[in-house]
């Protein structure tokens, strides 16, 4: 009798951590989509050579192309995944300016961040009988929607991205969150506001291959070692874009660096993961955690006073760039790289080949606080 | 305890027939209403393209299962499959590469072979463990910059056409056909299909069981290493998440082609029937403009219905499809462990 059912217990204990080891990819790196995860530019690790292009301003009184209204189109918005509050934001933001640019927004993606499905889902676009005018997707890895996006291209279909890009030849232009340069410098500059210019920190990233991730790393130590060679990085923790992950390998940053000033968990799971780490090791106060994330899911540690700054940009004006961006590129009438177009209220932006061709830079980074973080819906 | 004869293997030929009717239908269906689908025939079978890594796992997976075991392992090997390949392209050929990646995926089918048959540890948690030493290799092997843009002869046998027909899909054809060989024609298939029918009987009848079973994981292995290696062809890139992916979608496809969950009954014809069923009805209706959830829901209630009417076409004389089920149930997990009761 007990045979039957340590057999099944085992059973359902083999196939829930199965479950969890398939969930590991998707959820995880939903809850990361917030910081571009696990994805984008192959070609961004060979970014800081050159200096990036301006983020979109404004204040800028530049000019360039004026984005503007034309026959009416179908914009499919593809990101990772379906059902995450930062990509609708992205969507909200973009049906905000489609009627004031003759577009209809179709916002369509898989159940699950995965790859595979995304490029199905790109595929069937494709093949509907109603293709749409433009793909913009957020692809969940920098490979495996290209094929997918190489057949949108040779049925006339125009190819942008946002958040996360893939190879630069398979789409025409790339809406990049933020410079990888200014969000290092903004990250390290509040860590110095904070706790002066010597000490150490750690950073939480998702995991080892997550572009985004890396070139954030990479702009971090540079501006650490240029500006201030006191502040020492102790070390580099991988969280797998999970939340219980994340803080196991926050409680081992803390617990092998006893004088850590401040943790730098830079994926949107990793944020809060540090900041449970934080709590029940008991350094509320003790130990400042600044990260990149969306607001939303780490209101209350702004209000308990454990998270001591927080960076992401606006994802709702973000989708309506998308929408600019998606109107120029049916049109015909981006600007090639370098050259600057005006997208509405965000003002005038720039196409620019850093750090990957034909990209666009929305914003610099913005930075949430126990203050604004109110204002924020995603 | 029920009787053995190698013949109830092909009790329900009705199945086949079923799932090749719904295909046919199906890729009416699609033609007619999608005017992209037919593709003037060949344009068709690029439509599952992105579905041949899968149908070529379950290849492997069908093999094992008919043995009553499983292998969770897999879609793991595939991952790393493709990131060895891929690794291994960077500095040498293009025979090599695939050489070594095949090595490397049937030594960890070899491994999972070797301690379910000789340490008689489940495969379910045999399989599980490796799975997860296959990822961590993958990972740490993929590192920073996992490797992509391969010698445009690779990429053939991911993107490749002879005369309109993808080559992923001959490969998937010639992978199917040896793996139906073996199950159909080999007295290496009639042992394996034996086993998974009641592996106590197999044993007593003289079979030997563990070389069997060693040899079934070894294959589920190579040909896990083959589906890795036409991800790394199709996507021009190893990515030491890209199998796992595939793994629960191919157990899908056994089952809906007729294998036995607990081994000893199914035909591999059939799963192939179940792949290409599957495959163009997640594109097709992706094309028709239904959205992933639809589709992924349509998959679920497809796999239910399918359960439901085989089982109660092979219950036709018992009381009820619970009673069989859990008589089933009953036979899977008693007979495997004769001795004490530690409650």
């Amino acid at each position: 009798m007990s045979h039957h059912l340590n057999r099944a217990g085992v059973l359902a204990v083999a196939m829930a951590a199965l479950g969890l080891a398939a969930a590991g990819c998707s959820s995880g790196s939903a809850a990361s989509t917030t910081t571009s995860s696990s994805a984008s530019g192959a070609s961004a690790a060979s970014a800081s050579s050159t200096a990036d292009s301006p983020a979109c301003d404004a204040s800028a009184t530049g000019g360039g192309v004026k984005i503007a209204s034309g026959k009416p189109i179908t914009v499919a918005i593809v990101p990772k995944l379906l059902g995450l509050p930062v990509f609708e934001a992205n969507v909200k933001g973009a049906k905000q300016v489609a009627s004031s640019l003759n577009v209809t927004v179709d916002y369509t993606a898989s159940v699950k961040a995965s790859g595979a499905d995304q490029a199905q889902v790109i595929q069937g676009l494709v093949n509907s009988n109603n293709p749409p005018d433009v793909i913009a997707y957020s692809a969940n890895d920098p490979t495996s929607i290209v094929p997918a996006l190489q057949a949108a291209k040779a049925k006339g279909i125009k190819v942008i991205g946002f958040d996360s890009d893939v190879t630069a030849s398979a789409r025409s232009y790339f809406i990049q969150d933020t410079s990888y340069e200014a969000m290092g410098k903004a990250l390290i500059d509040a860590v110095v506001a904070k706790n002066g210019k010597t000490g150490s920190v750690a950073i939480l990233s998702s995991t080892k291959d997550a572009t985004v991730q890396n070139a954030w790393i990479d702009a971090m130590k540079s501006y650490m070692s240029s500006t201030y060679p006191d502040l020492k990085l102790a070390g580099i923790a991988y969280g797998q874009s999970n939340q219980a992950t994340s803080q196991s390998q926050a409680t081992n940053l803390i617990n092998s660096h006893p004088d850590l000033k401040a943790l730098i968990p830079i994926d949107g799971a990793a944020v809060p993961g540090a900041l449970a780490a934080v709590k029940s090791q008991g350094l509320v106060g003790k130990l400042s955690v600044f990260g990149i994330g969306d607001p939303n899911p780490n209101r209350q540690y702004f209000a308990d006073g454990s998270l001591t700054g927080l960076f992401l940009w606006d994802e709702v004006k973000q989708g309506q760039l998308i929408a600019y961006v998606a109107r120029g590129a049916a049109d015909g009438t981006m600007p090639a790289a370098v050259g600057t177009f005006v997208a509405g209220d965000i003002g005038t932006c720039t196409v620019g080949n850093s750090p990957a061709a034909n990209t666009i830079i929305f914003s610099k980074p913005l930075e949430f606080t126990k203050e604004n973080y109110l204002k924020y819906d995603f | 305890m029920t009787a053995i004869s190698l013949g109830q293997r092909r009790r329900l030929p009705a199945w086949g027939a079923i799932l090749g009717a719904l295909l046919v239908l199906e890729l009416g269906y699609f033609s007619v209403t999608n005017r992209n689908f037919f593709g003037g025939g060949t344009g068709m079978l690029t439509q599952i393209e992105l579905f041949i890594p899968t149908g070529i796992l379950a290849m492997g997976l069908a093999l094992v299962i008919l043995t009553g075991n499983i292998d969770l392992s897999a879609g793991a090997i595939a991952s790393l499959s493709s990131v060895v390949v891929g690794t291994q392209l960077e500095s040498g050929t293009v025979i090599g590469a695939i050489v070594v990646a095949l090595v490397v995926s049937t030594v960890i089918g070899l491994v999972n072979g070797l301690i379910v048959a000789h340490l008689g540890i489940d495969s379910l948690l045999v399989t599980l463990a490796t799975q997860f030493i296959a990822s961590s290799l993958a990972v740490s092997l993929a590192g920073d910059n996992p490797p992509q843009d391969f010698a445009s002869l690779f990429l053939t046998l991911g993107r490749g056409t002879v005369a309109g027909v993808p080559v992923a899909l001959l490969i998937f054809a010639v992978v199917a056909a040896v793996v139906a060989l073996l199950v159909g024609r080999s007295r290496f298939g009639r042992r394996l299909v034996l086993i998974g029918h009641n592996a106590e009987a197999a044993r007593y009848s003289g079979i030997r069981v563990a070389r069997t079973t060693v040899g079934v994981f070894t294959v589920s292995g190579l040909i896990a290493g083959i589906a890795g290696i036409v991800l790394a062809a199709y996507f021009n890139a190893g990515r030491s998440d890209s199998g796992m992916a595939l793994l629960l979608p191919a157990i899908t496809c056994v089952v809906l082609g007729g294998v036995d969950i607990f081994g000893g009954k199914g035909r591999v014809g059939e799963v192939v029937v179940a792949v290409l069923l599957l495959g163009f009805l997640t594109q097709g209706l992706l094309n028709s403009g239904f959205s992933s959830l639809a589709t992924t829901m349509v998959t679920g209630l497809l796999l239910i219905v399918a359960l439901v009417v085989k089982i109660a076409f092979e219950v036709r004389s018992d009381p009820s499809v619970l009673a069989s089920t859990a008589d089933r149930l009953r036979r899977r997990f008693a007979p495997r462990r004769p001795a004490a009761d530690h409650g």
